[in-house]
């Protein structure tokens, strides 16, 4: 039998964050920088990675402060009563909830755009949570168990595939000459951080780590290091294959990419749908993450026990929100203005507030 | 046994979704596979598609699945009105409609494709399929498809050749071809 100490190994955290990173920025965030600085959309990925790795740097300083993690230390320095903290707890199980309902939404078009185009959207959604549900339930050891083992299975063909697709590249999409636009291309800067607000969960994973600050953020810096390797290599092959403006107008340009590539041989005829499991996963563990989490704030901060019954609400909170996304397209601007406003600028700040507020009280 | 319960019940509860999976599906028998689609302009000078489908008993009545569609054969007089030509991509992209893969070729007389192609033992999107891979092949070029006109639409950066068809003693053959440049018919042929 396996343990089941909620524990898990620093490479499985690598493993962990190194698919929460890759899912989301590699899908959505090419087709978005691409438009106003073409192939300098470069640029924008390094600054958004210069960014994240800063994050982590005065995450990891505010963890080794806290000495633990960040719910252990609000209880004991802050008690259960605090309003501030626990509306702040709030607020973040909010943020997390509404990222896990983005990634819902973006998985479920995923699916039924390049598995099962005829199917009904709420019934693909509906089952996702519902394994996303189980996958928490499960507990975060079962989960990095399972990254872990898969890790090599969806890594090779993610290789394999940008290995495949270099002989695509037309390098006259490239178009060096343009005149980039650099206020947008700081504007892109942040949007490229955007996916890497995950990281602030590293202050809520000591819990489950060996008390090894050092190593935990090493595991953690280099799944973010390997992330951004892999969001620029796909960037530059996507501007390659499609040219940056061809590349802007499409929904989810990763996808149109598979259909593109030409898989030689018969074997690797179908490997196109093999492959959309690299997104399948990498989004399933970010999905999870987030609803993993934000189950952990939510319950913090309402502070009344009722054990599982948390993620029911969450689970079907994250199904409503992915079901609006797909049917009121204004709420897809919403969530993309909130987290831009909102939600990223409190992931930065609400660390060093809280470690103020402890040490005030302390 | 509370576990045995729990899993039992998701698992029960994973399967009732599972089973409305075949809900919305389209049978087999009830779809059609248009394996070449020629788009042309109608007596009123609209937009108009006529279809060739892998088995005689399709229809365009059916749920028509574009999966398997071989060839986009364009009428050149449809070409030379680059509104419409625009107007057609912005709709297949919108749609899409059809497979980014499709071979594009332009015909002076797209009936003329069609009813030639009827003679032959296998359906004509096919055909002309195999002569263009075949073409490809030999001369190790890459034909344009839809997927590359989409793409430049928007990019506008390359010139296209797309392969002229002729029907001549009962035999498809290209001709020459016809310049899409920069996202835009050219109306120039080279050979």
């Amino acid at each position: 039998m396996f343990l089941d100490n909620q524990r898990i190994s620093f490479r499985q955290v690598y493993r962990l964050y190194l698919f929460s990173l890759v899912g989301i920025s590699t899908l959505v965030i090419p087709g978005k920088i691409a438009e106003k600085n073409g192939v300098y959309g470069v640029i924008s990925i390094l600054l958004g990675g210069a960014l994240a790795f800063l994050y982590l740097f005065y995450l990891k300083r505010v963890a080794k402060n806290m000495e633990t993690d960040l719910i252990t230390y609000l209880d004991r320095r802050e008690g259960g009563g605090n309003l501030l903290k626990r509306g702040a707890l709030f607020y973040l199980a909010g943020s997390a909830v509404m990222t896990a309902g983005y990634v819902a939404f973006v998985f479920s078009k995923l699916v039924q755009k390049s598995l099962t185009a005829e199917e009904n959207y709420l019934l693909i959604l509906a089952l996702i949570v519902l394994v996303g549900g189980y996958a928490v339930v499960g507990g975060i050891e079962s989960r990095a168990r399972v990254y872990e083992v898969m890790f090599w299975f969806v890594l090779i063909p993610m290789f394999l595939l940008l290995l495949i697709s270099l002989k695509g590249i037309n390098f006259i999409y490239f178009d060096f000459h343009r005149a980039p636009d650099y206020g947008k291309m700081l504007q892109d800067g942040y949007l490229c951080f955007l996916p890497f607000q995950t990281l602030f969960f590293a202050l809520l994973l000591p819990k489950y780590v060996k008390k090894d600050y050092n190593r935990l953020f090493f595991s953690i810096g280099l799944a973010l290091f390997c992330g951004v390797g892999i969001l620029i290599a796909f960037f530059l092959i996507l501007v390659g294959t499609f040219g940056a403006e061809a590349l802007s107008k499409m929904e989810f340009p990763a996808v149109t990419f598979l259909n593109n590539v030409q898989f030689t041989g018969g074997f690797f005829k179908r490997l196109d749908a093999i492959m959309m499991g690299i997104w399948f996963f990498t989004l399933f563990a970010l999905m999870n993450m987030n609803i993993h989490y934000g189950g952990i704030l939510l319950k913090e901060s309402v502070k009344k026990g009722g054990g599982k019954r948390y993620l029911l609400g969450i689970l079907a909170v994250v199904y409503l929100l992915a079901a609006g996304l797909s049917y009121v397209e204004p709420m897809q601007e919403f969530f993309f203005n909130f987290f831009l406003f909102f939600g990223v600028p409190m992931y930065v700040l609400l660390p060093g507030i809280f470690l103020a507020m402890g040490r005030k009280r302390a | 046994m509370k576990k045995l319960i729990r899993i039992c019940s998701l698992l029960l509860l994973l399967a009732g979704c599972g089973g409305l999976c075949g809900c919305k599906a389209v049978e087999l028998e009830d779809r059609s596979f248009p394996m070449m689609v020629a788009v042309e302009l109608s007596d009123m000078k609209q937009t108009q598609f006529r279809y060739v489908f892998a088995n005689e008993w399709s229809d365009i009545n059916s749920y028509l699945d574009y999966n398997h569609l071989k060839v986009v054969l364009i009428e050149e007089e449809f070409l030379e009105d680059e509104k419409k030509y625009q107007d057609f991509l912005t709709e297949i992209q919108k749609e899409e409609t059809f497979p980014r893969n499709t071979y594009v070729c332009v015909t002076p007389d797209a009936d003329e494709i069609c009813d030639t192609g009827e003679a032959l033992a296998i359906d004509v999107g096919t055909y002309i399929e195999n002569m263009l891979q075949t073409k490809e092949r030999l001369e190790k070029n890459h034909l344009p498809t839809i997927g590359d006109l989409l793409d430049d639409k928007e990019n506008q950066m390359r010139i296209w050749k797309l392969p002229v068809l002729s029907a001549k003693d009962g035999q498809i053959e290209i001709t020459d071809y016809y310049q899409i440049a920069y996202g835009s018919p050219s109306a120039l042929r080279e050979s």
